[in-house]
């Protein structure tokens, strides 16, 4: 069955400069029900991509068509830990943009926020507080705020950053679930060996090197995405991302 | 015996309790949001860059609220000029401009210039002189705040929560915006009370405290606004009783019920069965 497309990029291109774009030329169709992992080094786009989906970068060229609210879920360390919020107060975050704000956030929306917050998982710890979550739990709160706000498309920036496995393994979980109902869920990621359990993966480096189904990934698309970041481990036939940053 | 009249009978400490009242509800409003995201140290530069416009504002025949309002505004764009272009960051930005701002002020108001401008009262604030015109000006302080709150909490919660990246930053919202304006003009209300110096006694201090204890940004906002009106009332009272400034007097109080909140949270947290 041919499934409706849900994110369609045409010549793809933009930046934070005028004439100096940070990425250009990227063309990808992604249907519904559809999770897609986005691979690039760092400073290689992956971010700005996800600027450019949800029109927020000061220069886009190209079109972007996206079918139903697109909501960006950060890195849980990009939630202020220390900041006197409830998991439930995340949550709710999601809907405070639909609604004039004259008008409460009522009984609906809270409901939606509770709702969202069982969706991950999270219902029992609706009342705590965000910093005291885990690192897994506050990444779930943070998908319950998209969902919160009736998100079809979720991008999420390196979710499983600072995630230990079995953490890891509910959100993957969770973004299956999502997936399965019909939502589109892009997550930009490192783990090369990850990204092989998404339905298709798109490799950036400033350009679009390759869009396509994850075993369809070369090791030449590997080195033409990571450059000198990636080491292939000898014998599995396994590569593994060296982050260089500059400090 | 020296009987001392009923203070709050007095017509002057009834518009200084005025002046407090009005000022309390812009501390819960806005102290919030300056502990919550980090702006303790742009507060304290507003305030203290209109000083230069305050000294020239009497002896031009400029009223004060305006020449303060035109400095902390263009402050404020200056601010945002040197960040975005010099490459600094805000809080070294802001520490240029203070000196700047001060600097300037110092030199106008000297005998070079025989400006005539209380120093004193433009530094440290004159809450015991407190007239008509200046409580207009705080209600008129107040209305725009609330308006701009009502308007923007929700936003200034939520992107509040989400510190920026390390990516480019994002175009600077209308909200943010809203909310810089706002504490400008709180900050700008807060002078005549406590002066040029000092509004952070009013806008930082009993929000930081409350900090200490709130558990919901509901409860922070409350927990501020009580304890700006009680200790500018308190403050108030006390310098009534020992003749000494005003302004100063609120700001030490501050300062004290801070330190003491601080021990009691530090206490509380070692105290066996406390959550870790």
């Amino acid at each position: 069955m041919r499934r409706e497309a849900a994110v369609v990029a045409r010549g793809l291109g933009g930046g934070y400069t005028a004439g100096r774009p940070a990425i250009e030329g990227l063309d990808f169709t992604v249907p519904a029900g559809t999770s897609v992992a986005v691979l690039g080094p760092n400073g290689g786009g992956k971010t700005t991509l996800f600027r450019a989906l949800l029109d927020e970068l000061p220069e886009r060229s190209g079109t972007v068509e996206i079918a139903g609210p697109v909501a960006y879920v950060p890195q849980t360390e990009r939630g202020r830990l220390d900041f006197p919020v409830s998991a439930l107060d995340v949550a709710l975050m999601g809907t405070y943009g639909e609604a004039p704000w004259y008008r409460p956030l009522g009984r609906e929306r809270r409901a939606r926020a509770r709702w969202a917050l069982e969706r991950v998982g999270l219902a029992e710890r609706a009342g705590d507080r965000y910093g005291d979550l885990s690192g897994g739990q506050r990444q779930r709160a943070l998908i319950a705020r998209a969902l919160a706000g009736r998100a079809r498309v979720l991008l999420l920036d390196e979710p499983f950053s600072g995630v230990d496995r079995p953490s890891a393994e509910r959100i993957l979980s969770v973004l299956g679930e999502l997936r399965e109902e019909g939502r589109v869920v892009l997550v930009s990621s490192h783990d090369i060996e990850q990204a092989r359990r998404y339905d298709a993966v798109i490799c950036v480096n400033g350009r679009q090197v390759f869009h396509g189904r994850p075993d369809a990934i070369t090791p030449e698309i590997l080195r033409r995405t990571y450059g000198g970041e990636i080491v292939e481990l000898a014998g599995g036939g396994r590569a593994i991302v060296v982050q260089h940053h500059d400090h | 015996m020296v009987l001392m009249p009923d203070p709050l009978g007095l017509p002057f400490m009834q518009r200084a309790a005025l002046e407090i009242l009005l000022l309390a509800p812009l501390a819960a409003i806005l102290g919030a949001q300056i502990v919550l995201r980090r702006l303790a140290f742009f507060t304290h530069g507003v305030g203290a860059a209109t000083f230069p416009g305050l000294v020239v504002a009497g002896p031009a025949g400029i009223p004060p609220a305006l020449a303060a309002l035109a400095v902390g505004g263009g402050f404020a764009a200056a601010l945002a000029a040197l960040g975005r272009r010099g490459g600094l960051g805000r809080d070294v930005a802001t520490g240029l401009l203070l000196v700047a701002a001060l600097a300037t002020g110092a030199v106008l108001a000297s005998d070079v210039f025989a400006s005539g401008a209380g120093v004193d009262r433009l530094l440290f604030g004159s809450l015991l002189a407190i007239g008509g015109g200046e409580l207009i000006a705080g209600a008129v302080a107040l209305v725009l705040v609330a308006t701009a709150a009502a308007r923007c909490r929700r936003a200034w919660v939520a992107s509040g929560f989400d510190q920026p990246g390390d990516g480019p930053p994002a175009a600077v919202t209308a909200s943010e915006l809203a909310l810089l304006a706002a504490i400008a003009v709180a900050a700008i209300a807060a002078i005549d009370a406590v002066g040029a110096l000092l509004v952070g006694a009013i806008l930082v201090v009993p929000a930081a405290t409350a900090r200490l204890f709130a558990g919901s940004v509901a409860e922070l906002e409350a927990g501020a606004g009580l304890l700006a009106l009680a200790e500018g009332l308190t403050g108030l009272l006390i310098a009534y009783r020992l003749d000494a400034p005003p302004g100063a007097a609120v700001a030490v109080l501050g300062g004290a019920v801070f330190a003491l909140a601080l021990a009691w949270s530090r206490l509380a947290e070692r105290r066996p069965g406390a959550a870790s």
